[in-house]
């Protein structure tokens, strides 16, 4: 028994590149850095690919949303830089603001939001689109962070659990009442971060299994209701996924076969980075959530398969830094955002790819949309700022 | 600060590992995607992105037979509408049908129909469609079209047919022939956006048109005209409602002209006079308009036919010109009393002069001398049991007494050419081999196909060899038939300077006792070796009936234009000149 966890703690720690004692104060992590550098320049070349016709039918100009991607992308890698740069205990500090704004902004939102096909859920800051959900992501995981950390010792503690959940589901409910794969995400990030706290499987079942499966048909039941007074859209996603898209070739299955054609059109190498036909109209903003659909269209399935290495790639970095982080502050941020990312990139392949109903989710750093990238790139730079500072291990 | 502990880091592993283990399988489902399920999935992308849209190929022209064109192309426009790329259904809708004529729920419906292109109007003016493009209209596209037109108008209307919407023969010439005619509409295949706009850089493919080949026709337009007037001079005349003239060269049967009244205009087939009818009889009226009676309709031809019971009777030597018969004005056949055309009777005559006077007991005796089993076999032998094989649609089928029913009685009035019906071509058909040498031609227009550069691709055979009686007889019918005119019913017709024969004829419509009837006149030049037949009918003349008062003028009036015009000038010989000093 002993022994054979002994071994399991070996995989572990080969699995995480720990078997080296690192010294103190080492720099960033390249790949990291490099992973995710490829990553947004790859999606801006997919978003002006992607929006060439929609910019042309939307502004007369073929580079409109290329130009303001483009935009975004500076922001949001000198974000990156600045926030790896100030240490994450610094910004932590200010949990309370930024998780208190973050509520004000979602209860604004329900309020003042632009509709948009019958879902509040875009803050009309003139300049650009917030959207408060974005926000409220970050501020999950910095909030869950601190309090996780400060309340570890007493993490078995029923009313200390129930406080720390309490911060994942009050945005979770009020993302919820709008959009529920968001909502979804948000209350995956908390989760996983309090499963990562809980120091053993049998307190996992004890505190996270029942009030997980309350919770969950709580919000089923909640989404129901809410989306039979409030969002008519949301009925029948479901039924059109089960009896399949072209039961409903115009209708709700149309995106779907649509995304579909793009897919199966491209073949082994794709059509070549530009040629896309269902680009064309066909796929109504293909640069925004069906982007991945344009990929696998022009670049085949080597480009898909290695976009969805890429991820991985992310993944299994944002693993080892959590892992070799200092302290569980910075390796609860790290399995947060790692969470979200995930999360996201696996919901919107499987939309796309018709494995689950529809949904709106963007591709982490390839879809369209600034916040969403903006607050994309914060994360990162607080999992660069992680990667930082590490411990060796014992 | 607390620092990581092992369990922390178990249980960052086991989450990344989950979602590397969904990643990986969702990495499978798209490899499935695109490679199991990517036949099916392109395919049915190719049927959304590509377009096919025709180019049309222009018809090919009639020519007559001195190249003259008589049935061209014109540039025209077709104007349709892209539903998906219309910002302002209303005003096109407005638009068009203002600019084309159309009701506005015509184009309503068009403009609202969800497919991704929908035809307007086709044949649009190129001016019309210049205005519309003026308007910019988006949605609205406007194609490159050739319209039929037929610069004579209403000449030859029935020969010549005219064509449908989609450039296809619908009567005459133009469906006969329309293989030929209507060459192959080409092809631009290309991938299109959502909203049906041909997308630039994909390469498109092209299947160029194939245009009709030429056709040129025996028919002249000269002819034609000169024998049109005729017909609407004498219809006016004699207050007529309809007739038909026939010009064939007996000796190869290509028709020089064929001539219906009423006729119609080509270029407005469908204009109807009469705007107070039901469609149905909208239908009936423009299908009657249409009719070639030349050669759809039978008719008894009469006094005309004899010149086949004559033939008969030489060839088989039963009667010669010398015989002689006694007409009291009418002969008893059976118990039947059947008269002649002159009250009172010719009295002794003939058989030559049986013939130059029209005199039915005459020919009753020659069928009868014949009999039923010969007489029969001569009608087979001019052709008048099938059809003359001329190349339009449509040709109608002689009408005959059943063998087993045929008694005296019959015999004895189809030796006159009554109580069976043939169509006036049949007639000219065995007319011509009467006087031809004896063998039976194929009427016919179409002389051959060539390509746009003039290059024959097809000369028309016809065939010519049957015969129907020897030449000797052939040659005897002719200076028969020639001292008709010069001396006989067909005086009429007759021409200083010319040798014409002819035969007339005056047939009473059934029923018999309404008195209407048909005049009608089958003539030939110059009479030793016929170069033209021409067939005069006129129906239902008022006022003087006889065929050799009202059919013969016309064929000497067209005598008179057609013989100097195909170079055959007059020859005066002293027997004409007596002739004219007699007259």
């Amino acid at each position: 028994m002993n022994k054979s966890k002994k071994k399991r703690n070996n995989i572990v720690k080969q699995m995480i590149g720990l078997n080296k004692k690192e010294s103190k104060g080492s720099s960033v992590d390249i790949t990291l850095v490099f992973t995710i550098l490829f990553l947004i320049v790859f999606g801006i070349i997919m978003i002006y690919s992607s929006s060439y016709y929609a910019s042309y039918e939307t502004y007369g100009n073929h580079i409109e949303f290329l130009k303001k991607q483009t935009l975004w992308c500076i922001i949001g890698v000198l974000s990156m830089y600045l926030i790896s740069q100030i240490p994450y205990k610094f910004i932590t500090q200010f949990w309370l603001l930024i998780y208190g704004s973050s509520i004000v902004c979602l209860i604004l939102v329900l309020f003042i939001g632009d509709e948009i096909n019958g879902a509040r859920r875009w803050l009309d800051l003139k300049i650009i689109g917030f959207q408060p959900s974005e926000l409220a992501k970050l501020a999950t995981i910095i909030a869950m962070a601190v309090a996780i950390t400060s309340t570890q010792k007493y993490i078995t503690n029923i009313k200390v659990f129930l406080l720390n959940m309490l911060i994942v589901i009050l945005p979770t409910i009020l993302i919820g009442m709008q959009n529920m794969s968001t909502a979804f995400v948000v209350f995956a990030i908390g989760s996983s971060m309090v499963f990562v706290a809980l120091p053993s499987f049998k307190a996992i079942f004890k505190f996270m299994i029942l009030p997980c499966g309350v919770l969950a048909g709580l919000l089923l039941v909640f989404n129901n209701i809410s989306s039979f007074f409030v969002k008519g859209y949301q009925m029948g996603r479901w039924e059109t996924f089960i009896n399949g898209p072209w039961s409903d070739p115009q209708g709700k299955g149309y995106q779907t076969i649509q995304s579909l054609y793009a897919v199966g059109s491209g073949g082994l190498f794709g059509k070549g980075l530009g040629y896309s036909m269902q680009k064309n109209g066909f796929i109504p903003e293909a640069h925004n959530d069906i982007i991945f659909s344009i990929v696998c269209e022009e670049l085949g399935l080597f480009g898909a398969i290695a976009l969805i290495l890429l991820f991985i790639l992310l993944i299994w970095r944002c693993m080892v830094i959590a892992s070799k982080a200092k302290n569980i502050l910075g390796l609860l941020i790290v399995s947060g955002v790692m969470v979200q990312i995930a999360i996201q990139v696996i919901i919107n392949i499987a939309v796309v790819t018709n494995s689950m109903p529809t949904t709106g989710m963007p591709l982490p750093f390839i879809s369209y949309g600034g916040s969403s990238l903006l607050f994309l790139m914060i994360e990162m730079g607080l999992v660069l700022n992680v990667s930082r500072y590490t411990q060796p291990v014992d | 600060m607390e620092r990581v502990k092992t369990f922390h880091r178990k249980k960052i592993v086991f989450i990344s590992s989950v979602v590397i283990l969904i990643l990986l399988a969702l990495m499978v489902r798209v490899g499935y995607l695109m490679i199991f399920e990517a036949n099916f999935l392109q395919e049915k992308a190719e049927q959304l992105h590509n377009r096919e849209r025709p180019i049309k190929s222009k018809r090919g022209i009639i020519y007559d037979i001195n190249d003259i064109p008589i049935a061209v192309n014109q540039s025209v426009t077709r104007i349709s509408v892209i539903h998906n790329q219309i910002t302002e259904p209303e005003q096109v809708t407005k638009i068009l049908s203002e600019k084309l004529g159309l009701s506005y729920e015509y184009v309503e419906k068009k403009v609202k129909n969800r497919v991704t292109i929908e035809i307007i109007k086709k044949n649009v003016d190129k001016t019309i469609a210049d205005e519309i493009r003026k308007l910019g209209l988006d949605g609205v596209i406007i194609d490159e079209d050739y319209r039929r037109i037929y610069p004579y108008d209403n000449l030859a209307a029935h020969v010549l047919g005219f064509v449908g919407s989609d450039n296809q023969g619908i009567i005459g010439l133009e469906v006969q022939y329309d293989t030929f005619l209507k060459g192959k509409n080409g092809m631009i295949f290309t991938q299109t956006n959502a909203k049906g706009i041909e997308i630039n850089n994909v390469a498109e493919t092209r299947e160029e048109p194939i245009d009709g080949q030429n056709l040129k026709i025996s028919l002249d337009v000269n002819i034609q005209q000169y024998a049109e007037q005729a017909l609407e001079k004498v219809l006016i005349s004699k207050q007529s409602d309809k007739g038909s003239i026939i010009v064939m060269n007996p000796q190869n049967g290509e028709i020089y002209a064929m001539v219906n009244k009423p006729d119609f205009n080509l270029n407005e087939p469908f204009y109807i006079e009469n705007k107070n009818l039901t469609n149905k009889e909208k239908e009936d009226a423009l299908n009657q308009l249409w009719r070639n009676y030349a050669i759809n309709d039978t008719y008894e031809p009469g006094s005309t036919f004899k010149v086949v019971t004559a033939s008969a009777g030489l060839e088989e030597k039963v009667v010669s010109l010398t015989d002689t018969f006694y007409c009291p004005g009418y002969a008893i056949v059976a118990d039947r009393h059947i008269r002649c055309h002159k009250y009172g009777g010719h009295g002794s005559e003939t058989f030559l002069e049986g013939v130059q006077n029209s005199c039915n007991p005459v020919f009753m005796a020659v069928a009868e001398r014949l009999g039923v089993e010969r007489f029969l076999y001569y009608m087979d032998k001019f052709g008048l049991n099938e059809k003359t094989g001329v190349d339009l649609p449509g040709e109608a089928i002689s009408i005959m007494h059943k063998k087993e029913n045929i008694g005296p009685v019959e015999l004895a009035t189809m030796a006159f050419g009554q109580s069976f019906q043939i169509t006036p071509l049949q007639l000219l058909r065995a007319g011509s081999a009467v006087v031809n040498g004896g063998y039976l031609v194929t009427p016919h227009f179409a002389v051959n196909v060539t390509d746009k550069e003039g290059n024959i691709i097809e000369t028309f055979e016809y065939d010519t060899s049957k015969k129907a009686i020897s030449e000797e007889t052939s040659n005897l019918m002719g200076s028969i038939l020639e001292s008709v005119v010069s001396v006989g019913t067909g005086r009429n017709c007759y021409i200083p300077g010319y040798k014409i024969g002819g035969k007339t004829a005056t047939s009473e419509k059934l029923p018999r006792s309404n008195n209407k009837y048909i005049s009608s006149f089958l003539g030939f030049a110059p009479a030793d070796n016929p170069q033209v037949m021409i067939l005069v009918i006129v129906d239902e003349p008022q006022g003087i009936y006889y065929g050799g008062t009202v059919a013969a003028p016309v064929a000497k009036e067209l005598f008179e234009n057609i013989l100097p015009y195909l170079g055959i000038g007059p020859i005066y010989e002293e027997l004409d000149q007596e002739n004219e000093n007699i007259d």
